[in-house]
């Protein structure tokens, strides 16, 4: 179990994005950080030092959800980077090393909770 | 319940489907059945079992109404939504709930639909019959958000009635989907079909959401909130009951 968790949720769908936040507050029970760029995204995680979940959008306005995962497991590599797609199942690049789990449906509730599980209260037998 | 300034994201009105209207998914490999939930001519809601088989852009679907003798066949569709609906936990049975966009339908198609809906006793606009042009793929997002922020609710209110420990972010995020269920309640047109069920469960929902809009939570009424859950519960086709969650313990 991850004590006091930290995510931030980086989606320019604000309706995607507001509901995956609810989600995982209500999950765990600590604050979810929403945010709708890479720049935002990367300026509140170098002002936390450290965050331990990334869920971020395939698109984004400023540079592609990759990319950030990517900057984001060069400075912190214990994080980790959970890719929303657009639904297909065999997303391309599936072997990314940044990338630690794929989100087919953002709103499919069980997927998110599922994450929590495996991500926030099985941390250790990772 | 519908506005005027009202997001609708099929081109014309959708209706509620009776118990009994069946359809029948066709893939160039196999073919699967599921119950129709809503329809309109240019697009319909279904929920099916999940057999391991997803939707593809290009199946047909056909639509059964045993009540009204009638069969609509090979109706071409490009998938806009598709989700589960299962409550969350080991389920031996997986529903989904898929939305999709008719394409290229024959004018008999079209008559057949109009014709479907009139015997559900609705009457459809003559301007809804000239050929509509394709929604906007993923314009279904809310439909799909708002059953999914319905389920968030279902599941919070289960876990608060039943001890699990609610901390200042658990009901804060509760109480923002509350109010996002509220607010998207009075700007999709869900349920505006005014049928009994139909307006039974509306008023559930608006009262589950109403009480866990704050907290502490609080009923209005003597009638105890599990009853809106259990009407919920039914409408997701899911147990009444909560899963166990282990996440659920930490406040």
């Amino acid at each position: 179990m991850i004590e006091n968790v930290k995510i931030i949720v980086i989606s320019p769908e604000a309706l995607i994005r507001d509901f995956v936040v609810d989600v995982l507050e209500f999950s765990v029970n600590r604050n979810v950080v929403g945010v709708d760029s890479a720049a935002e995204a990367l300026a509140r995680i170098d002002a936390e030092g450290k965050v331990d979940i990334v869920v971020c959008a395939e698109e984004l306005p400023d540079m592609p959800g990759r990319s950030l995962l990517a900057r984001v497991k060069r400075k912190h590599p214990q994080s980790i980077g959970v890719l929303l797609t657009s639904g297909a199942d065999d997303p391309a690049g599936a072997a990314d090393s940044s990338v630690d789990a794929y989100l087919n449906s953002p709103t499919d509730t069980r997927a998110l909770f599922d994450l929590v599980q495996r991500f926030v209260v099985d941390a250790e037998k990772r | 319940m519908h506005h005027a300034d009202s997001p609708e994201r099929r081109r014309s009105s959708r209706y509620q489907a009776p118990g009994g209207t069946s359809v029948h998914v066709r893939t160039p490999v196999s073919a699967f059945a599921g119950f129709l939930v809503d329809l309109s001519l240019d697009g319909a809601a279904f929920e099916y079992v999940f057999l391991g088989e997803t939707l593809q852009d290009g199946d047909c679907i056909d639509i059964c109404s045993d009540k009204d003798q009638l069969r609509i066949e090979n109706l071409p569709f490009k998938r806009v939504s598709d989700v589960e609906v299962s409550d969350p936990g080991p389920e031996p049975v997986v529903w989904r709930r898929a939305g999709i966009v008719f394409t290229s339908l024959s004018e008999e198609q079209r008559r057949q639909l109009t014709e479907l809906i009139r015997q559900w006793g609705h009457r459809v606009p003559t301007a809804a019959l000239a050929p509509v042009t394709e929604p906007a793929a993923g314009g279904e997002i809310g439909d799909q958000i708002f059953l999914s922020r319905l389920k968030l609710l279902n599941i919070a209110a289960k876990a608060y009635l039943g001890g699990y420990p609610y901390g200042f972010y658990r009901e804060s995020a509760v109480a923002r989907n509350a109010k996002e269920i509220l607010r998207l309640l009075t700007r999709q047109n869900v349920f505006r079909f005014g049928d009994a069920h139909g307006a039974l469960l509306e008023k559930h929902i608006i009262r589950l959401s109403t009480a866990f809009s704050d907290f502490p939570v609080k009923a209005d009424g003597p009638t105890p909130l599990e009853e809106s859950i259990d009407c919920i519960s039914d409408y997701l086709r899911v147990d009444k009951g909560l899963k166990q969650m282990a996440f659920l313990k930490v406040a």
